[in-house]
């Protein structure tokens, strides 16, 4: 079944390009590398559109693309990124981690409940600029192992790392987003009561 | 009965709703209930569902202005994309 819809590059761009951004952005930490895959990924749905049958959604297929592209992009990065800077100071040795598994007894505590602004796209707003502002490396093991979804084998293969070391690696990443997602939520809300108190 | 370690390392390996639902219940009972790795490990499911839910708005919420793809990005991919679909449509 050929798509007409499919072949309007214009509309595509209109339409997906800033969600698609968006997705590479908050991955790779750099607009330029960014705004480049999101331009491959759309060159080869050109090259594929009539491979396209219209069985998924076209944002979804145009996804798909961008995924492959950025998980490649990302193994290549998780290789050349050194991880020497974030040694678990040999906390595998504490009897904490022997006997439980977890680097850490107690977490941070929140200072507001996270479950419940779970449907506020604003919070989303907020998540996704957090993630983009971790450390390079802890990205990378954050979006390789949690938002792609591959397996601990394959991330600790590309990051050269031992699997209790990339536990290490997300716990850092989780509390670090944690601190930045409280901090600009409130802010973002303390502003947005202080603006209405104005008015 | 679970150990903490078998839970810590069955949370770390997987989302926990990708476990079998067997084990899911056991996890989560030993969670909810243990003093020593209840807390680390309900921040991690806790965690684990903001990403999750994080995945669903990122394919269908407009982006905040801050990161949209800017106009002269759009432009560029555009002509590059024009340019490519004349090569195609000289070719045939």
């Amino acid at each position: 079944m050929s798509n007409d819809k499919t072949i309007d590059p214009d509309r595509w761009v209109e339409e997906h390009g800033d969600i698609m951004y968006r997705y590479a952005y908050v991955r790779l930490k750099d607009h330029a590398v960014a705004q480049d895959i999101v331009q491959e990924s759309f060159l080869a749905a050109m090259k594929a559109r009539e491979r396209y049958q219209g069985r998924a959604s076209e944002r979804s297929w145009l996804m798909g693309i961008l995924r492959h592209k950025l998980i490649d992009h990302l193994r290549k990065a998780a290789r050349e990124v050194k991880m020497d800077d974030l040694q678990p100071e040999g906390f595998e040795e504490t009897f904490l981690f022997k006997e439980t598994g977890i680097p850490h007894w107690q977490p941070p505590k929140w200072h507001f409940n996270p479950r419940r602004v779970f449907e506020q796209k604003e919070f989303w707003d907020v998540f996704s600029g957090c993630v983009s502002k971790l450390d390079r490396k802890m990205n990378i093991a954050f979006s390789l192992k949690e938002l792609e979804g591959l397996s601990t084998e394959e991330v600790c293969k590309e990051l050269g790392v031992e699997p209790t070391y990339l536990w290490v690696i997300l716990y850092r990443a989780r509390n670090n987003l944690k601190t930045c997602l409280e901090k600009n939520w409130l802010n973002k809300n303390t502003g947005k009561r202080e603006a209405h108190a104005a008015v | 009965m679970l150990r903490c370690k078998q839970v810590s390392k069955a949370l770390a390996d997987k989302k926990y709703w990708e476990l079998p639902l067997r084990q899911r219940i056991g996890l989560r009972l030993h969670v909810f209930c243990c003093i020593v790795c209840g807390p680390f490990n309900r921040f991690l499911m806790l965690m684990q569902d903001a990403t999750r839910h994080y995945l669903q708005h990122e394919q269908q919420d407009t982006p905040p202005d801050d990161l949209r793809l800017p106009p002269e990005s759009k432009k560029s991919i555009l002509d590059a994309l024009h340019s490519t679909d004349r090569n195609d449509h000289g070719q045939e």
